[in-house]
Formats: C-alpha cells, structure tokens, sequence
C-alpha cells in the first residue's frame, strides 16, 4: 500500500476574491507563513517589552494590573476560580494565572500591543501604503502616550482592541467576501470580547448594524442572518455570564448594576473626576478627538471614498460618548487607543496616493498632538515614572508595607482587597491574607482578634470600598490591636502582644 | 437445445457493420444510427452499448445481430439447461466479470456462451477459470449479458446469497457484526460492571464523583474535538476538491464505467421520481449501469418499477428472501453483479447534484492511490416541512459541511455516510463489502477502509434527502443509527491494540471519541439533565459534594460553551448553505438532542435483545416534492 499522501494534494484552492485593493486577503495571508507572523510581532513586541520592563524596575505598577494580579494570585492560593468575582470581565485575570505578577501582565499587554500593530501594519501595506508610509504612520500611533500606556500597562484594553481589530478584519471577509468560517471567527471573538470588556457588547451592536454596508447580497434574508450569526456568540456569552453570576451569587445582573462593577470602577480609580453626563461626555470626546486628529481626518477620507460608510465609521465614538454620559467608564486613554486604531483599519482601502500621504500626515500630527495634550491620571503619573526615572512615593509605600506582610502566617491579615488589592499585587501571594472572598472575613471583621493577628487599613476612609466598620477602624484599632506602624496611606494594626514580623 | 452449426473455435473474418446491419433489418432508423455513432464519436464506448443505453434497440435483437457479426450462433440461454456440474466448476463472479458461461461438454469439446467476442485472451481466461485440460476445445454461442446474469443468478442462487451474507463474516471474522460482543468482550464488560456495582454498594461517594467526573470529562473532551475538528473543516470552504473547470476537462470516452446500487424496500411510491431524478444524472448512458436492488418478497414495488419503464440501463436485482434483510445484504448482492470500475449507492429519494459521478472520477484521478471512497454530502429538500426537518437539516448541514472535512483534512477515519459513498468497486470488493449484520453498514466500512489503509475522502458535491418528518419513525431510523455506531464500537474494538496499530494512536482517538462517543454522550446525557432540572427547580444541594470546584468548572463549560458552540456551529453550516430562515431553529437544538437519548436508549435496548434488527425508515412521506423546496443556495 502506498503511503498516504498529503490531503492538500487533493484539494484546489478557490479563485481568491478581490477586496477593493484589488487583492485578495485570503491569498495574502494564506502565503505569509506563521513565523513571518510571529517574526513581526516579535519585533514589535521587544521595545514595548523594553519599556515595560522600565516600567516595572521603576516600580510602576497601575490599578488595572494591580488589580488583575490581586485576583489571580488569590484564585491560585484558594483554589476557586470563582474568587475572581463577577462583577469584571474574567479572562485577563484568567490569563495570569500562569503567573501572577505584575510585569508578566505588561508582557501580555506588550505582547497584545505588537500584535495590534502588526495586524494595522498588514492592512496599510496591502492597502497599498509604500512600507515608509506605514511604517512612519504606524510608528507614529503607537509612539503616542495613549498607545505605549495601553501597551503596557493595561492588559484588558490592549486585548479588547486586539480583538476589536481582529473582529473587524474577519468581519469584512464574512461580509464582503462570503466567507462563512470568517463570520464565525468574527462571531466567536466578539463572544470572547465580551469576556474582557462589556463594551463588547456595544461594539457587536456596531458590527451587526455596518454588516447591511458591506454586504454584496442585500436581501432581508441575508442582512439578518447576518447579524445573527455575529450577534449570537456575544448575546450568548451575555447569557453565560448572567448565569454565572446567578449561579454564585444570585444576582443575574450583578455585572451590569454592582457598585464595584468594572463598567464604573476604573473611572473611580483612574479618573481625576468621573465623567457623567452628556456635556462632560461631549468635552471629554473632544479632548480625545484633539489628541488624536488622525481619526478625524480618516472620517473626511471615508466621506469623500465611501460616504455611504459614515455611520460605521463615526459608530465607535458614538459609543464611547454615549458610554461617559451614562455614567459609564471609557478611559481617555482607552478611547484614544480605540480611536487611533479605528482610524487606521477603518480608512478606506482604495485611496489615491495623494490621500495616503495625508493619512501619514495625520499620524505624524497625532503624534505631536497626542504629546501635547498629554495623558491624565494615573496615565500621566506612568509617564512622570518613565520621564523622571524615578519611583514614586507610593510605589516604595507599597513595596515597603508588602515586605511585612509576607512575614504573616496564612490568613492572619485582615485585609479588604476591594481597595487594598495593590498590596496584594505588591505582596505576591494571597495567602497571608484573610479576605472579603473568605467565607471567615464578615466575622474578622466584627471580632478580629479571634481570627487575625494584623490588619492593614487605610489611613483615610474610603468611602466607596470596604465595610463602614472597617472604615471605623482607620480612626482607631480594633479591640485587642494596635498601631504597629503607619504609612502615607496606610497603617498596621498588630494584635497585642506580637512582635511585627521581619520583612 | 437448438443446436446451430458448430462454429471456430475462434475466428475474424471481415465484420459486416452492425449498424447498418440493423438499419437494414429496420431493427433502426438511421437518424438513431447517426446519433448513437454520434455519442460513440464521444465516449468510445461499444456502439451496442450505446444503442442499449439509449434504448433503441433491444438488447435480445442487438446480440443476435452481434452474432451474426461473429460468425457465431445465438442462444437464449434461458431456454436451455446449462450443465450445473460444469459451471460449478468456475466462479459466478468471473462469468459476469469476462461475460461468457459454460453450457454443456461433450468429451472434450466444451460449449461456451459468450457475450463479447471471443478473442485469445477470453479463451485463455475461460481455460483457467473452469480449468480446462490443454486438449479441451472449445465451441462458442453468442448471448446476451442479461442471460447470463439470469442464469448465474438462478444456479449461484445460494451461492451468491452465502456470499452477500456471509461473505465478511467467513473472511475476516472479526470484522463481522455477526457476532456482538467476543467472549473478552463479553467477560471484560461483565467484569467493569460488577466493579462498577460493587465499588457503588461499598464506596458511593467516591464512585459517583469518579463516574461523575468521566462523564463530564469525556463531554469536555468531546466538544473540544468537535470543535477542533469543525473548525477544520470550516476552512474547506475555501477549497474545492474539484472543481467546475476539472469537471468540463472531463472527456467522455476517458470516463469509466459506472455502477449505481438503489436498494429500495417497500418503497413503489419513490420509483417514477428515482428514475427521473438518475437520468438528470450527467454522464454517459451507456457507462452507466444503474441496479434497483429489490427485495423478493416486495412485489408492490417490483410491479412499480416494471411499470415505470425504465431506461435499458437500469437493471433489477432480485434479492433473495433470506434473513438478515438488511440494505447491506441487498448492496452485497448488488456488488455482486456491479461492472462498473466504479460504484455509487444512493437510496430511493435521493436527488444527487447532476454533475456527482463526474466530479467523483475527478476525485479518484487526482487523489491518492489508496483513496477507496468519496462520500458526497447529503442534504435535504423537504427541510422547511416541520420542526424534526429543519433540525434534521441544521444537523446534516453541520455534519456534512463541517464535520466530515474537518476528519478528512485532520487525517480520521471518516464513518460514511448511508447513501452517496463513491468507491472503487475493486477495493470495495476486496474489503468484503458491507456487513450485512452491521446497521450502520456504511459508518463500519468507512473505518474498516482505514483500517485496512485506504483513505475516505469527501466531495464538494450535495445528494438531497427527503428528511424524515415523523418522530416514531425519526426514532426508529436514529435508533438504527446509533445501534449501530455501538455495533462498530464493538467490532472495531476487539483487538484495540491492533487497531492502535493500523490506523495510528490519533485516528484510534477520533473513533473512539466519534464512534463510541456519539452513543455514550446520547446515553450519559439524561442522567445529567434530570440532576440539573432537579437542582434547577429544588435549588437542592445534594448533588454538591459530587460537583468539587475543578469539576463544577468542567460541568460549567460543557453546559455553557459546549452547548453554545454546538448551535452556533449548527447556525453557521446552515448560514453557509443559505438557509438563513433555519438559523433560528438552531437554538431548539437540546429539544431535538432529547430525542437522540430516546433513540440512544431504544439502541441500546435492541442491541442487547435485536442486534440485527433492521428498523426500517418509510420514505416517501413528506408532502414536499424535490423541485418545491430545495434551496441550493
């Protein structure tokens, strides 16, 4: 018997089918091998790694990674997954638990980042961008701060626009070129998206609305199965995760109306003042708008190229607007990153040259407007780090509270990671800890000498995490404790009698 | 016997034409003569094949006249009583392959009917097949195929039945349904079940998770390799195993011979529209030998199909009245007489794309040389009749589009499909055909291929169905199935070492997950959603100790993304063939897996007391006609 051959052997593959360059993306993709790929990112990703890792030797840590490795860790050291809580997206935490560490995030992040600019990359060449106008235009969005804080130091973003900018190219070959299994990757990482960031959901309402532009067969029939099939996956990850909420807490729509929810949260944590309401939406929008005057020249391209595509293209910052003025968080930062990368993978693929050169310029006037107008928040704080090479106070706070509290046995600390979890983070374990996920914490809590030997509170009330009886405790120490040693911003209750571990 | 004078024993001398020879018997006109030479011009073929094939001339008037063109006499071989003792000596099989029969010896002079013209070659096959001494000689008399399919039919009866029943089973043994379950079997399951029972009386906790744990393991399992595996075949959209441009390349007198096997039971309704629906077919009449396979004591459906006047290249096949009455047992006896080089089975109601006999002549030219069979996918026009229709389709257009690609381009063995299969007849021969005691016949020859080395492939071509529409007989047709997926389980898995050693550690996983899996998950599946409706309604906490965190998150996943990913990918294969009004029906998939568990325990109950059974599936019932409702997209 002959041994079997390759099953290619046997198979033709289709005439491509031509884009609006004229090219075939199927084709172009199906002849760049995986390590051409891989080749790319890697590139990409050493000098955001670079950075990163400045970052880190510096002692930058943001809430978000904070935030994520707090969680990780305590999944790791409890054994229960479901400690991550339901009122976040799961998977970024769910993608630190390989290791939990804050510069393994600004890996990912970084990692994430190149991929995204590499992705932007192959759609401006085959575009028919010569490689010094991609280059310059690209290298230009992502020298911009919005870009490099995304890149690395805010791992959800950076996936959320990851998959955002894979979506959309998938999308385009579902509903331009007709081909099924490119509707479903868009469908199933739509589904995904939603498992990083709620957004998703308002993006997918995007998709399904611009599907009708792009559609070459227009009949009803097609439109809505259409926006079935990129609707389906998303309204079903909907679906599993308000079951899973209900599941462990009851509350199907805890996500969508918890106080602590991510939807509001990182504006609280990140944001000098929360932004409400339509005129502050509307002021903020156009701050963005002005740090990244990319997006709208792209918009004059699309009016003078594909009028018709407005209303996809103009989608995006519709959302982000509507967003803010319903109370909800999209970062300056976030949305300039989304807006910068709308811009650059939704310019119209037929252009003259003359426009191209318009797009470069764009990108170079991004770059010096996004400098100008600067970052704010903890953003600005990360770029003070990198500037200035020098820790910051609460950075060497932290690290130096952490040092003791690795000293504790398990569980002897009582600690509420709703506000505290940069300890966490800065801690590296869990396990001396006794939190609000423990089943034992609401009664540490009214009697703490019983359960721990220290608590760790802040120095000030918090007023939107943590118990009123913890906030108590930042007046004085609970009965049978003491002040053992105090920081800026936080302080050490020791129970009488023990000696402060040694860090 | 009318004896005609004693001929050659071979000669050539200068041939009269035969087609003018019938214009001038007025046996044909000539614009019918210019025609058929016409089509010879294109396909090669014989011009007596031709003029069968298109039916005019008849096939007695032709083989006369062919003797005449010999220089031999003819004889109705019907009419006269050929010596059993002779023929005995020969195989039936080599009778209908080289087309001669042995009549009768007198001393050393042995009388041969012929069907061709006997040249060198035929004598000396006819000298070994019999065998006949060196000093033998030998007379010939022309007669016509059919004849001698008649007469191996009547004096191989028996023969000719052993073989289509037995004929695996006398072979290859173990690879025979014949016999459910092997002593080791038999002492294997008895011993896991004591274990089971004994483990559950003396340790039920930990026996329950344990069980608890393998089940929702083998789901995880299960979906991820459907996933996997749909996800490979999702890309085959953008491949064509053949395409138009290799279909029209396609020369008519390079085309083979082709079989086409319709097994058909009960079914005389379906008859006129089978007829029709074979003739659309695009390919040469006369390389097309079509044989209507039916059961002996079916008269109703004998009357039908006499009375639809078929095409001369449609044959019926008489299959004897014996137990198991099995549509395998039927194909057998059809491969039995089959000439084609190639052979095809569709089902009474089938409807396959014009163009599939073609494109599967591409498909075995330009694949490997062990490629043993193309299997075309099958769909259906009667999808928008009721629910069970539409979810029939939704699931056919799932597996047809997605599933069997993804095996094919990921390297399983691919479980056939029940009609549509295109094989090379020798191989198919060679493999010993169907296993008449295997319900599921096709899935079990489809891994008896690759277990003897040869490759499944798939073809971009669609035979459309009638769905059934009815839920008594849905269950009896997916009871069948299942039992039959147990049925190859068992067979495959007597020596599992041996199968690890002929198809390779991967393809061993993708039967087992495919094959035993499809049954296990049907069966498993109950118990699992009566404890979820149980806690659903009493929120009980009694299943908690059976549900630790790493196995609750299993569980969790199965439900939640193994389901969603089992409709969306249901919603997506029936996209892909536009039926975009059936997409929503995809979300009513776990109403129509309830009905697979109740056809999975009424599979397991026959095995155990009917493994052979034959739960027949009544066609012909929708009230949608082919031409109504099929959306080809």
């Amino acid at each position: 018997m002959p041994a079997p051959e390759p099953a290619e052997r046997m198979i033709t593959p289709l005439k491509p089918s031509s884009n609006t360059t004229g090219q075939s993306p199927r084709g172009n993709h199906a002849l760049l091998p995986w390590a051409w790929h891989l080749a790319g990112v890697l590139s990409l990703f050493l000098p955001l790694a670079l950075l990163a890792w400045e970052a880190h030797r510096l002692l930058f840590l943001s809430n978000q990674h904070a935030h994520l490795v707090a969680k990780a860790l305590l999944v790791l050291d409890r054994g229960r997954v479901e400690l991550i809580g339901f009122v976040y997206p799961p998977l970024p935490f769910l993608l630190l638990l390989p290791w939990p560490h804050p510069f393994w995030a600004s890996l990912l992040a970084a990692l994430m980042g190149s991929a995204v600019a590499w992705v932007v990359l192959g759609r401006m060449v085959r575009a028919g961008f010569a490689p010094w106008q991609s280059l310059l235009t690209l290298g230009s969005a992502m020298l911009t701060p919005a870009a490099l804080y995304l890149s690395t130091q805010a791992l959800s973003h950076v996936l959320m626009l990851l998959l955002l900018v894979l979506t959309w190219f998938f999308f385009l070959r579902f509903v331009r070129d007709d081909y099924t299994q490119a509707g479903f990757i868009s469908g199933m990482l739509l589904g995904l998206a939603f498992f990083v960031n709620h957004h998703a959901l308002g993006f997918a309402l995007g998709y399904g609305l611009a599907a009708p532009f792009f559609l070459r067969e227009r009949t009803p029939g097609r439109i809505l199965a259409t926006m079935f099939v990129l609707l389906f996956p998303v309204v079903w990850a909907v679906g599993i995760w308000m079951y899973v909420n209900w599941v462990f807490t009851d509350n199907p729509l805890q996500f969508l109306h918890h106080p602590e929810s991510s939807l509001f949260v990182y504006g609280r944590a990140l944001l000098e003042e929360p932004i409400v309401g339509w005129p502050l939406a509307l002021r903020a929008i156009a701050q963005d708008l002005l740090a990244t005057p990319l997006y709208p020249l792209v918009l004059l391209l699309v009016l003078r190229y594909h009028p018709k595509r407005i209303g996809v293209y103009l989608f995006p910052l519709l959302l982000i607007t509507t967003v803010r003025a319903w109370g909800m968080v999209y970062e300056p930062a976030f949305a300039r990153g989304t807006l910068l990368l709308i811009a650059l993978a939704g310019m119209p693929g037929s252009m003259p040259r003359a426009a191209r050169l318009w797009v470069v310029l764009g990108g170079l006037l991004t770059l010096a407007s996004s400098h100008i107008m600067g970052l704010s928040g903890e953003a600005r704080a990360w770029q003070a780090v990198l500037l200035h090479a020098e820790p910051r106070a609460q950075a060497l706070e932290e690290m130096d509270i952490a040092r003791y509290l690795r000293g504790f046995p398990p569980q002897r600390v009582l600690l509420d990671d709703r506000g505290a979890y940069r300890l966490v983070a800065r801690t590296g374990s869990a396990r001396p800890f006794l939190l609000p996920a423990d089943a034992a914490y609401p009664f540490a809590l009214s009697n703490p000498a019983r359960f721990v030997d220290a608590l760790v509170v802040p120095t000030r009330p918090m007023p939107h995490v943590g118990g009123p009886m913890l906030n108590e405790f930042v007046r004085h120490p609970p009965e049978g404790f003491t002040r053992a040693r105090a920081w800026p911003h936080w302080q050490l209750y020791l129970r009488q009698g023990l000696s402060m571990p040694t860090p | 016997m009318n004896k005609p004078t004693p001929p050659r024993e071979y000669s050539c001398p200068v041939r009269p034409r035969l087609g003018e020879m019938l214009v001038q018997a007025g046996l044909l006109a000539p614009q019918d003569l210019e025609r058929a030479l016409k089509l010879q011009r294109r396909t090669g073929s014989p011009l007596g094949q031709i003029l069968i094939a298109l039916g005019l001339v008849r096939r007695y008037d032709l083989y006369r006249f062919l003797a005449r063109q010999w220089g031999l006499p003819f004889v109705d071989l019907l009419r006269i009583r050929p010596d059993r003792t002779l023929a005995r000596r020969g195989n039936p099989e080599t009778y209908l392959r080289l087309g001669f029969f042995p009549v009768e010896r007198q001393g050393d002079m042995y009388t041969i009917a012929v069907a061709r013209q006997p040249d060198s070659s035929l004598v000396e096959a006819i000298r070994q097949a019999l065998p006949l001494p060196p000093h033998a000689q030998l007379r010939f008399y022309v007669t016509t195929d059919w004849d001698i399919e008649q007469v191996v039919r009547e004096i191989f009866h028996r023969d000719v039945l052993n073989a289509a029943v037995f004929g695996l089973y006398y072979r290859h043994p173990h690879e025979s349904a014949y016999t459910v379950l092997t002593r080791g079997q038999f002492l294997a399951l008895s011993l896991a079940l004591l274990l089971l029972l004994t483990a559950g009386i003396w340790f039920p906790y930990p026996t329950l998770l344990a069980l608890n744990a393998l089940v929702n393991l083998a789901f995880l399992v299960g979906i991820v390799f459907k996933f996997v595996v749909s996800l490979a075949g999702a890309k085959y959209e953008t491949m064509e195993p053949v395409t138009r441009e290799e279909v029209a390349s396609l020369r008519e007198e390079d085309l083979p011979r082709y079989t086409i096997l319709v097994p058909v039971y009960r079914e005389a309704n379906v008859i006129r529209p089978l007829l029709e629906s074979l003739a659309r077919l695009d390919y040469p009449k006369d390389k097309l030998e079509i044989l209507v396979l039916l059961e002996e004591d079916d008269k109703e459906t004998y009357e039908a199909a006499k009375a639809a006047r078929p095409p001369y290249n449609v044959r019926f096949v008489i299959i004897p009245d014996a137990p198991p009455k099995t549509k395998p047992k039927a194909c057998n006896v059809g491969l039995f007489f089959a000439r084609g080089e190639y052979l095809v089975i569709y089902d009474a109601e089938d409807r396959p794309e014009p163009d599939q006999l073609k494109k599967a002549v591409v498909a075995f030219r330009k694949g490997p040389a062990n490629l043993a069979v193309v299997q075309a996918a099958l769909n259906y026009y009667n999808s928008r009749e009721n629910f069970l229709t539409r979810m029939f389709t939704l699931e056919y257009s799932f597996w047809f589009d997605y599933m069997l690609p993804g095996l094919y381009r990921l390297g399983f063995p691919i479980p056939l499909g029940g009609t549509s299969n295109h094989f090379r007849t020798q191989v198919l021969r060679e493999l010993g055909g169907w296993d008449p005691f295997n319900v599921t016949e096709d899935a079990d020859l489809g891994i008896r291929a690759a277990a003897h080395g040869y490759r499944v492939a798939v073809l971009n071509s669609t035979t459309y169905e009638e769905a059934n529409s009815r839920v008594g007989n849905w269950i009896r047709q997916r009871s069948r199935w299942i039992k039959g997926y147990m049925q190859t389980t068992l067979v495959h898995l007597r020596a599992p070492m041996q199968l690890v050693r002929r198809i390779g550690w991967k393809a061993t996983l993708g039967f087992l997950l495919l094959i035993a899996g499809t049954p296990l998950t049907f069966l498993a599946a109950p118990p699992l959603w009566a404890m979820y409706v149980l806690w659903l309604l009493t929120e009980t906490r009694i299943f908690d100790p059976f549900f630790p965190p790493l196995l609750l998150y299993i569980s969790l996943v199965n439900l939640l993304l193994g389901n969603g990913i089992a409709i969306y990918l249901n919603m997506l294969a029936v996209f892909k063939r536009r039926y975009y009004d059936l997409i929503p029906w995809a979300l009513l998939n776990p109403v129509y897996w309830m009905l697979h568990s109740i056809a999975a325990y009424k599979a397991l109950w026959q095995l155990l007391t009917k493994p052979h059974y034959w739960e027949k599936t009544v066609h012909g019932i929708s009230r949608y006609g082919f031409s109504e409702n099929r959306n080809t997209g």
